[in-house]
């Protein structure tokens, strides 16, 4: 028998699959679960798209060749 | 036969190793140390303090292992060690764990932002929202969605247990979306559902 869908623990399952912390028979599970709910596709499509967006946007800064350079050598007068 | 101790390593082979597998990860090391100081002198200090102990301590890195999460544990424990010195007191971290299933249920439910909202974001709102987090949090988003460590990298990194990984993720995502959902409310954007 099928077990009855709950919506709160399937987004608590989809999060730990983008985490990459479910098994392939545990992933399936969750897809065919999102397939059955409207609502926790679009909160799933949302997720994924929240954390592309994190990763594209979040400023990154550098460290400069100087910088490299400096370490570089520190280590070498160790 | 020709047997090397790793705690002898030669000259040559330690920088072999500092140049190809430690110094690629500086830039992802210096961001995260910016994540967590906010000034680019201090910042650089410690990406310099993680350096000279990662090469002091080169022996004990295995070549072809993960060197990124071996130098952000080493910085990480440099920035606790450099708190500790200022603050002259240890390190708490108060943050509650959220273990209980209900009170993650109660978090899951409260997700509620518009895909528009994103969109219309620019990268200095989303680096505001990240940096006014507590700083437990903080990390946890960097290692986990920006740097893309596992919840076992995370948990070596930030020496807590993996269950303590999941639910501050949680915790931190939610702190994160209502940050994001503040700025737009800011900017105009109404909720969608």
């Amino acid at each position: 028998m099928k077990k009855s869908h709950n919506c709160k623990d399937v987004v608590i399952q989809f999060n730990l699959m983008l985490d990459g912390d479910l098994n392939p028979k545990e992933e399936q599970d969750v897809m065919c679960e999102l397939q059955r709910c409207i609502h926790c596709l679009e909160e799933y499509n949302l997720e994924e798209k929240y954390r592309q967006f994190l990763k594209e946007k979040i400023t990154k800064k550098g460290v400069s060749s100087a910088f490299l350079n400096k370490l570089k050598n520190c280590v070498q007068e160790k | 036969m020709n047997v090397v101790s790793k705690d002898n390593l030669s000259k040559q082979i330690k920088d072999k190793i500092f140049n190809e597998e430690l110094i690629p990860q500086a830039d992802a090391l210096y961001n995260f140390a910016y994540s967590l100081v906010f000034e680019e002198a201090r910042a650089q200090d410690l990406v310099q303090e993680a350096y000279l102990k990662a090469y002091r301590f080169i022996h004990s890195f295995e070549p072809g292992s993960n060197a990124k999460a071996w130098l952000f544990q080493i910085l990480k424990n440099a920035f606790i060690n450099e708190y500790r010195k200022k603050s002259r007191q240890p390190q708490k971290v108060d943050f509650e764990d959220y273990k209980d299933k209900n009170q993650l249920e109660k978090q899951a439910s409260s997700i509620d932002i518009g895909q528009d909202i994103y969109t219309h974001m620019i990268g200095d709102e989303i680096t505001g929202a990240l940096n006014s987090l507590p700083v437990d949090f903080r990390v946890a988003i960097i290692l986990s969605d920006i740097e893309g460590f596992t919840y076992d990298e995370v948990a070596k990194i930030s020496d807590i247990p993996i269950g303590t990984v999941r639910s501050r993720l949680f915790r931190a995502r939610n702190l994160m979306k209502d940050q994001l959902r503040e700025y737009a409310k800011e900017k105009g954007f109404k909720e969608l559902r």
